[in-house]
């Protein structure tokens, strides 16, 4: 299986659960695929990752290699970089796809840095245009969306999420084979603390259904 | 010395200025631009930076930047907020190099700097990359954090703890050990506005500058083909009437949403 994968996504399993985006990241991966990419393999980093590689497996008829380690029980950018990396070394990907959330964004650029692919953040969407597979980005606050093409042999992704939308086949999935590996422990130089929430108002106007302007300011509908 | 500081900053041009036009196939074109200022991100980069300055014996921050001539400007805001020094890694085109060749440059020169922490911003307002800061710390086989919204370091200066902001309002406490790269969200604290007489000396300061044609060649891996305009998926109502009439249409409008 390994061998021929060109399609590599990429999450993280914490406490028993994985990212939720991995389903987002499989439609990506479709996408990918009527786009003309080959085969695409599911990598779970984490601790104890075996059940849940077996549900997402059976769940999506993918592929999965569920990496394990004491050092993935928690997100470390060092500690991701590092196991990816080594499964680029053997696999070879056209693409490497992680969600667009805080983690992916932060080892995915080091990733490619480490390993001398390209790196593209934050796509929201697939094109061909000009005879090339583009990946479509947002670029000066939203103003336009920038086309890029990859010219790398690998090129890391961010996707953002829920664009893409998984749909269950109507028929009954074979199941995806699952492999587990073991990841290296290695001492990092990072060490996790914990979580807490946060003190601050983190109202996210992006994330409202409805924005209610009040005032004289906004003129005319256009301006909304 | 006590500690030594690299921020590593961009200068971005006036995103309310900049007009887009559509053109034909759906493809967009985008207007020159006319004014340029620091990417407003790394404002708060330059500001933790000084912070750290004003809360420690013998620190020096060094500020540096990568672009064309004109890119200097921004080396001066730094030094007016506080900064100490300026490099200029100096490109011979407007042709932003992309975030790998900024990356590498900067590391390259920060290589052997000795520098005990490096700062940016979590990413720029023009390409929104976000990859610069991830990208020079693998470079240095430096550890980092992105996304930081807060930071503290340890008494014997050996390691920084950090808060990072993560989805769902939560934040991941993670200690890191110096020297480290951090890149820093809007929020972390207050950017201050240059002083007159830091802005002053920075006006008289020669800014070293190193053109980065004898920098480690780095090619650009992704290239942009074209710019498209968005598609608007949001609908925008305005509400008539007189001010209570006004306030039950709302009323309604967010009962029938289920929002109230």
């Amino acid at each position: 299986m390994v061998d021929a994968i060109d399609i590599m996504l990429v999450a993280a399993c914490e406490k028993g659960r994985v990212d939720s985006e991995i389903y987002d990241l499989i439609a990506f991966g479709q996408r990918l695929q009527g786009l003309g990419a080959g085969p695409m393999g599911i990598w779970i980093l984490g601790e104890d990752v075996d059940g849940v590689a077996q549900d997402i497996a059976h769940g999506s008829g993918v592929s999965v290699s569920a990496v394990h380690g004491r050092g993935l029980s928690h997100y470390f950018n060092e500690a991701f970089s590092s196991v990816i990396a080594q499964e680029i070394d053997a696999v070879h990907p056209t693409f490497v796809c992680a969600a667009h959330t805080s983690r992916g964004w932060e080892w995915a650029p080091a990733l490619a840095a480490r390993t001398g692919a390209g790196c593209l953040c934050g796509v929201d969407g697939l094109v061909e245009f000009k005879g090339r597979l583009c990946f479509q980005r947002e670029l000066y606050g939203g103003k336009v969306k920038g086309l890029y093409a990859s010219g790398a042999a690998t090129t890391v992704i961010t996707v953002q999420p829920g664009i893409f939308k998984f749909e269950s086949p109507a028929e009954t999935l074979s199941p995806g084979s699952v492999i587990l590996k073991n990841a290296e422990d290695r001492l990092g130089r990072t060490r996790y603390l914990g979580l807490k929430q946060s003190e601050t108002d983190t109202s996210d106007i992006t994330a409202a259904n409805i924005i209610v302007a009040v005032g004289n300011g906004i003129g005319d509908q256009e301006n909304m | 010395m006590g500690m030594k500081i690299l921020v590593c900053v961009k200068q971005v041009p006036d995103l309310e200025r900049i007009v887009v036009k559509s053109g034909a196939h759906g493809i967009a074109t985008l207007d020159p631009f006319s004014r340029f200022d620091m990417n407003r991100f790394d404002e708060f980069a330059v500001e933790q930076a000084v912070r750290i300055k004003e809360s420690l014996k013998e620190v020096r921050i060094d500020v540096i930047t990568v672009g064309p001539t004109q890119a200097a400007q921004v080396l001066k805001r730094a030094m007016g907020m506080g900064s100490d020094e300026g490099i200029h890694l100096l490109t011979a085109t407007d042709t932003d190099p992309g975030p790998e060749a900024v990356a590498a440059w900067i590391a390259e020169f920060a290589y052997t700097g000795e520098y005990d922490l490096v700062l940016c911003g979590s990413m720029s307002e023009d390409h929104m990359n976000g990859q610069v800061g991830p990208m020079a710390a693998a470079r240095m086989d430096l550890p980092y954090a992105t996304q930081v919204m807060g930071m503290t370091l340890d008494r014997d200066l050996k390691d920084v703890t950090i808060e990072r902001e993560i989805e769902g309002g939560a934040r991941e406490l993670v200690r890191l050990t110096l020297p480290a790269l951090l890149a820093l969200q809007p929020g972390i604290n207050r950017p201050r506005y240059p002083s007159l007489s830091n802005l002053l000396r920075a006006n008289q300061k020669v800014f070293k500058t190193i053109p980065t044609e004898g920098l480690v060649p780095v090619m650009a891996k992704v290239h942009c083909m074209g710019f498209r305009l968005p598609t608007r998926v949001r609908a925008s109502q305005v509400i008539e009437g007189s001010a209570p009439e006004k306030a039950a249409k709302l009323a309604a409008l967010l009962k029938a949403k289920a929002l109230i």
